[in-house]
Order: structure tokens, then C-alpha cells, then sequence
């Protein structure tokens, strides 16, 4: 388990912090983000997917669930937000979304928990408004 | 349901005897050990012995044990028996009570005999026809001294039956494994209360039929504040719901079981027949789309619902949408025989745990599921009895089978009180958790029952009496009880080599008439 934590000032940091992870990534892979509401969660994937080659900007898909992008690799982009049971994840496939050949980005991730995988890259954001974002990042893969 | 204690419970006991009650020290020794010569009395005939002029050896230690061994034998004497008494040290080292109990002994023209090395009790305790063990009592820690030990070993040697005072010397009260030699006895009279090592572990074996002696200290201050208790057969009766005349199949509850893989057949079906052999109603076993043929063919009475699978044959993710439907007309749900590894599965496995709103047992790869998220269990809408194995509840904890079966009921209380569930412990004493506490120790069962399926058949009676409408606690309790008898009544008919999971469910039928439900 690697660990790592930065600080940011502006969404444009955050973002950039969201990016460089999303380099990393590789089919099957699966990035849980976690955080207050404004905390930064969507700005991060929108990083994570310029990281990942996504043309366009990714908003959150609060009201569809499952967003899907064409990168280097397909691209799950989830809220769970809305749902109120695993039971609902479940049903909208999300096992198969994060079982299959694309990465999978999940906002709200603390609803799914038990649901995720070990190998699940976990991203903590604290603070919100204008205060400085601390980005933690708690990542179990094999270091590349 | 009698309370069972620890040393230093039994300890709190008499202190609270002697001080709020005001029973004397020497009253409470005295109703010991003449409450254990009665017990022995009227077990003359079950250890092949007369009534009367028996050749009895007293083998005494210096404390408490020794001083209710002087009234033993002093009040054996009175009932017409030739007694002796062995003393492991000097007069002089046996003080207070003891020590009054021994003058009063000798004053009686038994005088005691001084050994300072066990050989002694070679030559004398083979003309005796019984042995009493009036060594070490509840109160002894570590191994006994060699004086001892060595007396321990002859007791054992001399081929007497052997009638232990409050434990068998040498086996520590409170359940471990003795430190060194340990008395094997015919009949252990205790005093007061049970304590944990004449229920559970090593002790079983070693105490003999066990009898609890009254010792003058009302039944409801022995059992104030007690946290343990051994089931029997009466609890089990009292719980159980009768059967009316005017009832139908939907009067009995109906029982989701969701339960087999592809290759893991019979583990769904066992539940579901140990489930209808327990008075459930109605059964429905939802299972694995692959396996569900098999699983029809070797059910006549319960219904199959083929689900969604995974590549690898196990229930898939996807088919929580439609074990929902399933469950919502079901009265409880059974989770977990023969369901698999696969991560999808396991998913699946911790969504029906966590969010099902009927009371649920969840077994096997069920709880293999449960490691690491065990906090959610917390937030469950309905009651949760989990019934792992050490193996299971070691995975579970994220520790080792050495650190659950160190101490199983302390292991039991804190899982079922941190997470809020009912807990079963399996193994040779099976011990239940509740979520306020209360442990529950259950006597019926043996080693035979070590093969594989008999925890499925406990998850299919445990499923049925919470689909009946059984109080959580209550349907625990019931479901351990019975399923031990059952294979205690099955042991009878096989043998415990022999014994195999379908047995037990074959034998459930006597176990409820022993028990006396139904009528």
C-alpha cells in the first residue's frame, strides 16, 4: 500500500493531483473518491480523465449514474450519491463495470464500500469553499 | 438455564454469602461438603458400589478443598462407611475453616494420615472402593505442586471410581488446559454453581457426570450478575411455538434459502431439508441458475428458483434484483451454504447481509464475505445470527484460530456485543453470543459431528425457527440445542464414526419429541 497526500489551492491543482494518477492507470483498475459535498470529487475525475486521454470535460453524472467516456481505455464514471442501498449498485451492474476491461471512477465511494474490490485506489479530499484541499491518496497496487 | 462461573465470579459469590448475607465462612463449607456426601451417597449404585460400609479414601489438600474433603468424610462415617483420610501436608499448615473442619473431623475418630510423598497413596488407595479428591479446588492456579501432582497421578493409577469435590484437582475452573496432571473423574459434585471448565473444553471429559451442590446461598444471589449459562432441554421446550389444530402450511413461516454453486448442491439442499424437518412451513431455495437442476432433484418438498449465475457458476451480482422479490413474501432468509468465493459473489453475499430487511442466518462463504466490513453489520434492519466455524470467525476477525479459541466465550461476547448480532462459536462446545452479552452454552452434541454438511443442516433449523417467528435469541438457542441432540440421537444409531449430515437431519424428528415439542 502506497500513501501519499498533497496539498492543493485551486481546482486547477486538484485537478493536475487527479491527472497524474490517472496516468497510472490500467484496465480494471478502480479510483473511489471521497469527500464532502464541493469538496473537489468531480474536478479530481476530470483530471483522472485527461490522465486517462478522455477528450471533452467529464461532469458528474448525479442524475444518469454511469457515465461512460472512450479514453486509452474505457472510462466508468459513477455518483453514487443517489442511490440509497448496495443493492442498487448491484443491480446497475456495478460489479460487472469494475470486473471488466475499462477503469472505473466512483464518486461518493463510501456508499459502495462493501462492494469494492482490494485493489481499489482510494482518494480522500478534505476541505471545502475557498480553504486549501488536502488530497490523500491510499493506492494497493503493485508499484509499476 | 444455569448460570456457569468463573473462578473469581464463584469467588465474588461467597464473598457476598458471607458478608451481605451473613453465612459464615465454616456454614458454607460445612452445606458443601455435606451436600457432596448425600450426592455421593445417592450415586452409590450408578459407580457399582453398596449402600452402606463402603471403603472410602479422602484425599485431602490444605485449603478449602481439603477442609470440605474433612466434612465429606466425616459425614460418609455417619452413613455408615469406612473412611480414610489422606492430608498432603502438615496439620499445622491447614488453617481457618480448614483447619476447624479438621479438628472436628479427627474429634470424630477419623484421624488423618500425613504423607509427604505420594507413594504412600500407591499402597493405601487400592484397598478403597472409592476415591474422593478433595485436592485442589476452584480457587488453584498453575500446575500443582509435585506433592499434589504426584497424588493426582495415583488417584488416576488406582483404577477407583473417583468422586471430584467442586472440579477435578489439577484442571483449572475457568476452562483451559491443565498445566500438569488433572484428576479423571466418575462424578464431580460442585459447589454452589457450575463453572466453566465442567461445561466446556478439557474439563467435559474429565469431570465425570456433574452435579451441582446446594450450599445454602439463595439461587437468585448465585446467579446475580451471571453473564453465562449452560442451555437444556426445558429452555429449548419453553421456546418453541405448539402447533394448533386449525393451522396451515402459512402459519409456520416461509424460508428463503439462498444457498449453492455449480459442484456445491448439496450443501443448498441439506439446509433446506434440515429447514423442513423443523417445522418451517414453507421452503424456497434460490440458487445458482446452473445448479438449480441438481439442486430440484434432490428436494421434494421446497421449491427452487434458478438465479443469475457467474462464469464460474456461482450466484452473480445481478440477480440481487430479483432474491429481493424473493424475499420480500419470505419470512427469513438463509444465506451462504455452498455459495462461493467469487468476488462477485461475495459482493452479492455482503448486500443481502447488510441490507435484507427479514431476520437472517448467514453461514460459510457467507461470512467468508464478512471479513473486513464487519462494522456494517451494525446497520443491518433486521436480526443477524452468524454461525462460523473458529476457522470462519478467525477470517472474520482478521486473526488466527489459536487467538479465538483461546478464551471462546470472552471471543463470542465481544463479536456479538460490538456488532450487534447473534453469534454461534461451532466446535465441541458450541458457544452463543447475544447481542446484550448473554452467553449461552450448549451441552448437546458430539465429535462425530465433525463431517461435512452438519453446518448446513444447523443453518436450515436455525432458518426455520426464525421463519416461524421465533425471537431471535430464542431461535439461536433452540436451533444449537437440537441440532447437537440430533446428532447425539444420530450417533446413537450410526455410531460418530459413521455419522454423516444427512443423518442428523433424519435423527431431527426424535430430537424435538426428546425434547418434548410439539405436544
Amino acid at each position: 500500500m502506497v500513501r501519499t497526500e498533497h496539498t492543493t489551492a485551486t481546482a486547477e491543482e486538484t485537478a493536475a493531483v487527479g491527472e497524474a494518477l490517472g496516468r497510472t492507470l490500467v484496465a480494471g483498475d478502480v479510483v473511489a473518491l471521497y469527500g464532502e459535498l464541493g469538496a473537489g470529487k468531480t474536478c479530481c475525475v476530470q483530471g483522472l480523465a485527461r490522465g486517462l486521454d478522455v477528450a471533452g470535460h467529464p461532469t458528474s453524472p448525479t442524475f444518469v449514474l454511469v457515465n461512460e467516456y472512450r479514453g486509452r481505455l474505457p472510462v466508468h464514471h459513477v455518483d453514487a450519491y443517489r442511490t440509497a442501498t448496495l443493492g442498487e449498485l448491484l443491480d446497475l451492474g456495478l460489479l460487472d463495470l469494475m470486473g471488466g476491461d475499462g477503469v472505473t471512477l466512483l464518486e461518493w465511494a463510501d456508499k459502495a464500500e462493501p462492494l469494492l474490490p482490494a485493489r481499489t485506489v482510494r482518494v480522500r479530499i478534505e476541505g471545502v469553499g475557498d480553504e486549501a484541499r488536502v488530497i490523500a491518496i491510499e493506492d494497493p497496487r503493485e508499484a509499476a | 438455564m444455569r448460570p456457569v462461573f468463573t473462578a473469581d465470579e464463584m469467588r465474588r459469590v461467597d464473598q457476598r454469602a458471607i458478608r451481605e448475607l451473613g453465612i459464615p465462612g465454616a456454614t458454607l463449607m460445612e452445606n458443601a461438603g455435606r451436600g457432596a456426601a448425600a450426592c455421593i451417597q445417592a450415586s452409590l449404585p450408578e459407580l457399582g458400589l453398596p449402600r452402606r460400609g463402603v471403603r472410602v479414601a479422602v484425599v485431602c489438600g490444605k485449603g478449602g478443598n481439603g477442609g470440605d474433603g474433612f466434612v465429606v468424610a466425616r459425614s460418609l462415617k455417619r452413613g455408615g462407611h469406612r473412611v480414610e483420610v489422606f492430608l498432603l501436608a502438615r496439620r499445622e499448615e491447614v488453617r481457618g475453616d480448614a483447619g476447624v473442619k479438621l479438628r472436628e473431623m479427627e474429634r470424630r475418630g477419623i484421624r488423618a494420615r500425613v504423607l509427604d510423598e505420594a507413594a504412600g497413596l500407591a499402597r493405601a488407595l487400592p484397598a478403597a472402593q472409592l476415591v474422593v479428591d478433595a485436592m485442589l479446588g476452584t480457587g488453584a492456579r498453575g500446575a500443582p505442586e509435585p506433592l499434589v501432582a504426584g497424588a493426582i497421578e495415583q488417584v488416576n493409577a488406582c483404577g477407583r471410581p473417583v468422586v471430584a469435590l467442586d472440579v477435578p484437582s489439577g484442571l483449572p475452573a475457568d476452562g483451559g488446559m491443565p498445566e500438569g496432571p488433572a484428576v479423571r473423574a466418575a462424578l464431580t459434585t460442585t459447589f454452589a454453581g457450575l463453572k466453566r471448565a465442567l461445561v466446556s473444553g478439557p474439563g467435559v471429559e474429565l469431570a465425570g457426570r456433574v452435579a451441582v451442590v446446594d450450599i445454602g446461598v439463595p439461587p437468585a444471589e448465585v446467579g446475580r450478575g451471571a453473564a453465562t449459562f449452560v442451555l437444556d432441554a426445558g429452555d429449548v421446550a419453553r421456546q418453541l411455538p405448539r402447533r394448533a389444530r386449525d393451522s396451515h402450511k402459512g402459519s409456520y413461516g416461509h424460508l428463503l434459502v439462498i444457498a449453492g454453486s455449480v459442484g456445491k448442491t448439496g450443501a443448498a439442499a441439506l439446509a433446506a431439508r434440515a429447514a423442513m424437518r423443523s417445522g418451517v412451513g414453507l421452503v424456497t431455495v434460490a440458487t445458482a441458475a446452473g445448479a438449480q437442476p441438481v439442486v430440484a432433484s434432490l428436494l421434494l418438498e421446497a421449491m427452487t428458483e434458478p438465479v443469475p449465475d457467474t462464469p464460474s457458476g456461482t450466484m452473480a451480482s445481478k440477480a440481487r434484483g430479483r432474491l429481493g422479490e424473493l424475499a420480500e413474501r419470505r419470512d427469513a432468509v438463509a444465506v451462504g451454504p455452498g455459495l462461493g468465493l467469487d468476488d462477485d459473489t461475495q459482493a452479492l453475499a455482503r448486500s443481502l447481509v447488510f441490507e435484507f430487511r427479514q431476520p437472517m442466518v448467514a453461514d460459510a462463504d457467507a461470512l467468508t464475505a464478512l471479513a473486513g466490513h464487519l462494522d456494517h453489520l451494525r446497520g443491518a434492519p433486521a436480526a443477524r445470527c452468524l454461525t462460523p466455524h473458529p476457522g470462519e470467525m478467525a477470517r472474520m476477525l482478521g486473526a488466527t484460530v489459536a487467538d479465538v479459541e483461546r478464551d471462546r466465550i470472552a471471543t463470542v461476547r465481544q463479536f456479538a456485543t460490538a456488532w450487534g448480532v447473534h453469534v454461534v462459536l461451532k466446535g465441541g462446545t458450541s458457544v452463543i453470543g447475544l447481542p446484550d452479552g448473554m452467553v449461552l452454552l450448549n451441552p448437546t452434541g458430539n465429535p462425530g459431528m465433525a463431517s461435512g454438511g452438519t453446518g448446513d443442516v444447523l443453518t436450515g433449523v436455525l432458518g426455520a425457527f426464525l421463519a416461524r417467528g421465533m425471537a431471535p435469541g430464542a431461535a439461536v438457542a433452540a436451533a444449537v440445542y437440537l441440532h447437537g441432540l440430533a446428532g447425539d440421537v444420530a450417533a446413537e444409531r450410526v455410531g460418530q464414526e459413521s455419522l454423516v449430515a444427512g443423518d442428523v437431519i433424519e435423527a431431527l424428528p426424535e430430537a424435538f419429541r426428546r425434547v418434548g415439542a410439539g405436544h
